[in-house]
């Protein structure tokens, strides 16, 4: 959950978002030193005390501007491959669930569990109590345990959605007629929120996604009374 | 603005450039034609700058004229010409000294005085459409009751333990750390 006036990525549940969030770090960071150095370099040009000895040509400028960007590239480029193939992982998890993106709301199906089935809508602003988050609160969220890993399995009914939790630095795409595979994992037991993230027609704003992760008990008597809805 | 500070650039050499360019105008780039006083022995597309300095073809095409005996004199020696005549060949060959390419020029004070005329207006006219043409005030989730009831709903569920608001909680003495 992001405080109010928050700027920086948010805290992290997962051992990937922990990764995220460093190679994140270290992108920045290239980045701020990119940007310095052609500061620097423009102000020291800017002096016009310079007057350019090789203008027709120079192999070695060529190769150093060349070089440098190439390198850089690489060392951001490596580490993003790395993380974008770990984040795929294995398809195995102890419990799997399907969530199927539909305008303009979320529905959430038991793999396991061949009854459970829920629909998740938003609360209207109207009816939120004082306290509540705007455009974040849904009649029904999805009740997951922690510790656990879970299997999800992200499809669209109709058009193209996206699957956003940043606390667990999650960002799945519900294509129609594709199923998209990630796995779940949350150290601990919280009340986590997101948002549709891919444009979706007119209330593209308002099916958010609320992951409660709470222990095997509470869990499974909550599917248990899902079903028998 | 640019009109004076191209004529200040000029006007430093202009007793010596009236025997070989009377229209020049220092532009951008180098000096330009103005065109109804084109002279035809001038190269017309001739270009020099900081980066730049060393034209591949020399400003002036044909040397006629005054221009003609002084290359003539060029040929022996130097120390026979005088210093008016010795600027005459430099100008002839090139367009701009590079302390004239090095100059700092002003006219950036223009461009961010207009700038900042036209963001004065955007701001009154802002401040109008608040004052009179915004509607009447209606609650919203960023009022002062509702922000507090949902920081404590924060605490209360532990979301950001490590650096939100939960991390500045104190929860055994259930005050602000």
């Amino acid at each position: 959950m992001y405080p109010y006036s928050f700027i920086q990525l948010t805290d992290s549940n997962t051992f990937f978002g922990h990764e995220i969030v460093l190679f994140h770090d270290f992108s920045l960071a290239s980045l701020v030193f990119i940007l310095t150095a052609v500061l620097l370099m423009s102000k020291a040009l800017k002096k016009k005390k310079y007057v350019v000895l090789a203008y027709k040509g120079s192999n070695m400028l060529e190769f150093l501007w060349t070089f440098f960007p190439v390198f850089i590239l690489i060392s951001i480029g490596l580490p993003s491959l790395y993380l974008m193939y770990l984040l795929e992982g294995s398809f195995k998890g102890d419990l799997t669930f399907k969530v199927v993106g539909h305008q303009w709301y979320w529905s959430y199906e038991g793999g396991d569990f061949n009854d459970f089935d829920m629909s998740s809508y938003m609360v209207p602003s109207e009816d939120l109590q004082e306290g509540q988050f705007r455009l974040l609160e849904v009649d029904n969220s999805m009740v997951l345990p922690y510790s656990t890993n879970i299997r999800l399995m992200i499809t669209s009914y109709d058009v193209i959605h996206s699957w956003t939790l940043p606390s667990l630095k999650m960002k799945v795409d519900a294509v129609p007629g594709r199923l998209n595979t990630m796995n779940i994992f949350s150290f601990q037991p919280g009340s986590f929120y997101g948002q549709c993230s891919e444009i979706c027609g007119l209330l593209h704003s308002f099916m958010p996604i609320h992951v409660e992760f709470v222990n095997w008990e509470t869990f499974l008597n909550h599917v248990t009374e899902e079903s028998f809805n | 603005m640019l009109r004076v500070a191209l004529h200040r650039v000029v006007s430093h050499r202009s007793v010596h450039l009236t025997k070989v360019r009377p229209s020049m105008v220092v532009g951008f780039g180098g000096p330009v034609q103005l065109a109804e006083n084109r002279d035809p022995n001038v190269n017309p597309i001739f270009h020099e700058s900081l980066t730049n300095p060393i034209p591949d073809k020399p400003r002036t095409l044909k040397y006629t004229g005054d221009l003609a005996t002084l290359k003539e004199m060029e040929v022996g020696d130097w120390k026979k010409l005088s210093v008016e005549e010795q600027m005459d060949l430099y100008n002839s060959y090139f367009g701009t000294s590079i302390a004239d390419m090095c100059r700092d020029q002003d006219g950036w004070k223009s461009v961010l005085g207009a700038g900042m005329i036209f963001i004065s207006f955007g701001l009154l006219l802002h401040l109008f459409i608040h004052l009179y043409i915004n509607p009447p005030y209606v609650w919203t989730t960023l009022d002062e009751d509702w922000v507090k009831a949902s920081i404590k709903r924060q605490i209360q569920s532990h979301a950001g333990d490590i650096t939100g608001y939960s991390s500045k909680w104190d929860y055994a003495n259930n005050r602000w750390k």
